[in-house]
């Protein structure tokens, strides 16, 4: 019974788009085995509608539009409302923010979880991870593994006391 | 708590970081600082927060002080019980009927082979066949676990029966007991010891075939030592260079310092040696003393030098005594007559007051001062673990040198073990010093 | 691209792991780890209860180690350092469900008693320098800190209670922990009651049972190992103490395992503080 899926979103070989594929490779080891892991190219809306009905998820992704190897954790509920601030790279992809809201209408509950973001700046193909990607490697691993362990303790459990 | 296993190597100087030492009780890190080859320091770091048990008693009743100091520790709340109680009983001028005396060494029976059963088979095991715990141990040979597991339970049936419970016994009191004990209460003991003396030497063949490391550490081994029989409840203290001193004298030999990386303080004698306590300590020091039957288990492994320097041999000494454990309390039982009265009354007085019993991780020294109205007004308890502590530092340091090229995993599971093979008990090594309070302005 | 080093905080073999046994982590803090033993002396039980559930942290038992997250996580022990009090929160946050074991957990221990003396009159007496050693001034309980889900008291935890908790838990029902007076269970036992017969004090009348009433069936008092009950009566027992024994004994009475619980540690209050207490001279403290 999966109780969190997370969702690692990006293209090893697009320099910054790797970041989050480089934070869930150094985790997957150490993930409770109700956690799956799923690599993801962009996220679109069929990777949420894959999701089990009781299970939540948790997004990771490199994006533009906040400083470059910066850190952040978003509730999904609070990223369904935002019409600003995240951009995904590609223009020809939903928003965030419409992906979510349209997968919660099909699969009729809103997709539970949190969004993991760290700030890229080079996506070259071909190229490695900018400087500041680079260092804040850590932190992302840190915040993942945090926003996992919230998103699964959130999670109806095998037992109950 | 702490996550990180570190093997780092920055230019010819190593620091290995041990952090969180499972299996061991309380909590403990170890940091080894090697230059060239050799150690230069070995710190095995207590984390336990501070409790302050000799703080705690100040102002208590004998008795009370008897309930108090059981909770140092889980494993050996006896020890100190029964340390304390025969340190007040001879503080003042109590003496015991022997029938009392005899509860109180089937008691103590009780604890060892709880203590030494739970040690070897949950505990330590584990590492000489390559499992994680004695739990998964267990899924590959349950009915091994199963056996170590009814030894166990037959060391806590002795203590739930004369303490009350296996943890934190009720009915230790100066002068005796708080309640009496029918013959046939005693009785009922003998089916599940006979069994779990079956079961003990069964545990000293396994134990003696392990395959071992071989580590020989020179130190000085520390001990009680009775004329009469294996130390238990009481002695004199001996050593393997001629030590021989009375158990109450102990502070003649030894003295407690604190040390700058830990909250417990280490044990050294006056010439700043370690020394070393425990059932190998025991074994060398008093093996003749043995029951027949651990004697004759004993001498048929063929191990006795061994046990006497490599302290990865000291499960086969726990084994020997699980076996002399069982059999005295079989002895105790088949003997038993209840005491013409369970508890001797007692005036609560001043005295001076002081007592040394063997727990099953080694000596375990207790002096109390009690007032005009009976009440401690200072108390000195010195664990075993707290006295071992500088000798596992010093072997430590003798030892790392021969692992630290092996693969990382391999070299840390190495270490383990062989503090593993000390049993240290961490939560008894937190401390406390002389009581006499100075404001400094 | 190439590989990162980087050096993973232990989680070791979470992948091992069953997703269909609870992940289920014992912890402690200050304590003397008899309550996490009371787990290891359910002989009978023990590798049953661990087919059926996955132990993932419990030091004293195995060395696989997991920082969570967990779906039980129990803890012994009270809070006393700077770095617990971290660490207890950071627990609280990946713990499903979170039940404090024992008198030192539930409670603050028999350590609390130094809560009521001046920690610098503890520490520097007992400590050469204190600058080794770092307290918070108070043994507290886990629940002054985090929330709690469940609670098992005792000091050590009663095994039946422990055994009832862990199939109620595994087999999804709530574990029967009454609130009970000791008393009842004295009765229930046919145990003479010591107060009455021998005038031996007591607190079975405001303890809560789960021990089995062991201390009077061994033929002594109850020294309040479970705690308080539910609406206990101290102070009516501490006035019919007092019929017979002075303040400092009275309050000696209560200053036990569990004398920092109310309504246990109003009546200490009441009758003067714990035994022990030391008497300082007139001066000022820094800080």
């Amino acid at each position: 019974m999966t109780r969190v899926e997370v969702l690692a979103c990006g293209a090893a070989d697009r320099g910054d788009d790797g970041a989050a594929l480089i934070a869930a490779s150094l985790l997957i080891d150490e993930l409770p085995a109700d956690v799956q892991l799923r690599v993801v190219g962009q996220l679109d809306i069929d990777d949420l509608l894959e999701l089990p009905p009781e299970a939540s998820v948790v997004i990771v992704d490199a994006a533009t539009g906040i400083r470059p190897g910066k850190v952040l954790s978003v509730s999904l509920d609070q990223v369904a409302g935002d019409q600003g601030g995240l951009r995904p790279r590609s223009s020809h992809a939903l928003a965030f923010p419409e992906v979510l809201g349209l997968a919660g209408l099909i699969r009729g509950r809103p997709v539970e979880g949190r969004l993991v973001v760290i700030g890229g700046t080079d996506f070259t193909l071909g190229g490695p991870l900018s400087r500041p990607v680079a260092a804040a490697i850590p932190a992302l691993v840190a915040l993942v593994r945090t926003s996992v362990d919230a998103a699964w303790i959130a999670r109806p459990s095998h037992v109950e006391v | 708590m702490h996550d990180t296993d570190t093997f780092t190597d920055s230019g010819g100087d190593l620091a290995v970081d041990i952090a969180g030492l499972t299996r061991v009780e309380g909590e403990g890190s170890l940091r080894l600082k090697v230059r060239a080859g050799v150690v230069e320091q070995a710190h095995l770091e207590i984390f336990e927060a501070p409790r302050y048990f000799e703080r705690l008693v100040v102002g208590r009743t004998p008795d009370e002080v008897i309930d108090i100091v059981a909770r140092i520790c889980g494993i050996c709340p006896v020890a100190y019980q029964m340390t304390a109680v025969h340190a007040f009983e001879h503080g003042l001028g109590i003496t015991i009927d022997p029938a009392v005396r005899a509860l109180r060494r089937l008691l103590y029976c009780g604890e060892w082979i709880e203590s030494h059963a739970l040690h070897v088979y949950l505990l330590h095991l584990p590492d000489f066949l390559g499992y994680a715990s004695g739990l998964e141990l267990a899924h590959d040979h349950r009915a091994t676990v199963e056996a170590g597991l009814r030894l166990k339970k037959a060391g806590n049936q002795i203590v739930e029966l004369i303490g009350g419970r296996a943890i934190h016994p009720v009915s230790v009191r100066v002068g005796g007991f708080s309640r009496s004990f029918r013959r046939s209460e005693i009785r009922a003991l003998r089916e599940p010891l006979t069994a779990a003396l079956a079961i003990a030497l069964e545990t000293v063949d396994l134990v003696a075939g392990l395959d071992t490391p071989r580590f020989d550490r020179g130190g000085r081994l520390v001990a009680l030592h009775h004329p009469a029989e294996y130390p238990m409840n009481e002695g004199r203290i001996v050593s393997t260079d001629g030590l021989d001193l009375a158990a109450t004298d102990w502070r003649t030999e030894f003295s407690e310092q604190q040390v700058g990386w830990s909250n417990a303080l280490q044990a050294r004698d006056h010439a700043g040696r370690p020394y070393l306590l425990g059932p190998m300590a025991r074994i060398t020091l008093s093996g003749n003393q043995l029951h027949p039957t651990a004697a004759a288990a004993f001498a048929q492994t063929g191990l006795a030098a061994e046990i006497a320097t490599n302290p990865y041999r000291s499960i086969v000494a726990r084994a020997i005594e699980l076996v002399h454990a069982t059999a005295v309390a079989l002895d105790i039982i088949e003997a038993y007559d209840p005491p013409a009265d369970a508890r001797q009354a007692w005036t609560p007085g001043p005295a001076s007051a002081a007592w040394a019993t063997e727990a099953p991780r080694g000596l375990i020294f207790h002096a109390y001062e009690l007032d005009e109205q009976g009440l401690v007004t200072h108390a000195q308890i010195v664990p075993p673990t707290s006295q071992n502590q500088a000798a596992i530092e010093a072997d430590l340091a003798a030892f790392a040198p021969s692992v630290l090229h092996l693969p990382r995993q391999e070299a840390t599971l190495r270490i383990e073990q062989l503090i593993r093979s000390y049993d240290p008990c961490i939560s008894c090594a937190t401390h406390f010093l002389d009581l006499s309070v100075e404001h400094l302005r | 691209m190439e590989p990162l080093q980087l050096i993973t905080p232990g989680r070791r073999g979470a992948r091992a792991d069953s997703p269909n046994r609870p992940r289920i982590g014992i912890v402690k803090f200050a304590s003397c780890d008899g309550c996490q033993l009371t787990l290891l002396d359910l002989e009978d039980e023990l590798l049953a209860i661990a087919d059926r559930v996955d132990l993932v942290e419990f030091a004293e038992a195995t060395s696989r180690r997991s920082s969570g997250p967990f779906d039980v996580l129990f803890v012994e022990g009270s809070i006393s350092t700077t770095e617990q009090v971290e660490e207890i929160a950071r627990l609280r946050a990946v713990s499903h469900r979170l039940v404090t074991i024992g008198a030192c957990a539930t409670a603050g221990g028999i350590q609390a008693i130094r809560n009521w003396f001046e920690l610098a009159e503890v520490h520097d007496t007992v400590y050469p320098d204190p600058t080794y050693v770092e307290s918070l001034a108070q043994a507290r309980p886990v629940s002054d800190f985090v929330a709690v889900d469940a609670e098992l008291r005792g000091c050590p935890i009663s095994p039946a209670q422990l055994r009832e908790f862990l199939v109620a838990m595994v087999t999804g029902r709530r574990a029967q922990l009454p609130d009970e007076a000791v008393c009842i269970e004295c009765k229930r036992r046919g145990v003479v009651c010591v107060a009455v017969a021998d005038g031996i004090a007591c607190l079975g009348p405001v303890t809560r049972t789960g021990c089995g009433a062991i201390c009077p069936a061994y033929g002594r008092g109850c020294y309040g190992c479970f705690g308080p009950r539910e609406s206990a009566n101290t102070a009516s027992l501490a006035s019919w103490f007092s019929d017979s024994r002075s303040g400092p004994e009275v309050a000696r009475l209560f200053s036990g395992f569990t004398a920092w619980s109310e309504p246990f540690r109003a009546t200490v209050d009441a009758h003067g503080g714990p035994p022990g207490q030391v008497e300082l001279p007139e001066e000022s403290h820094d800080a």
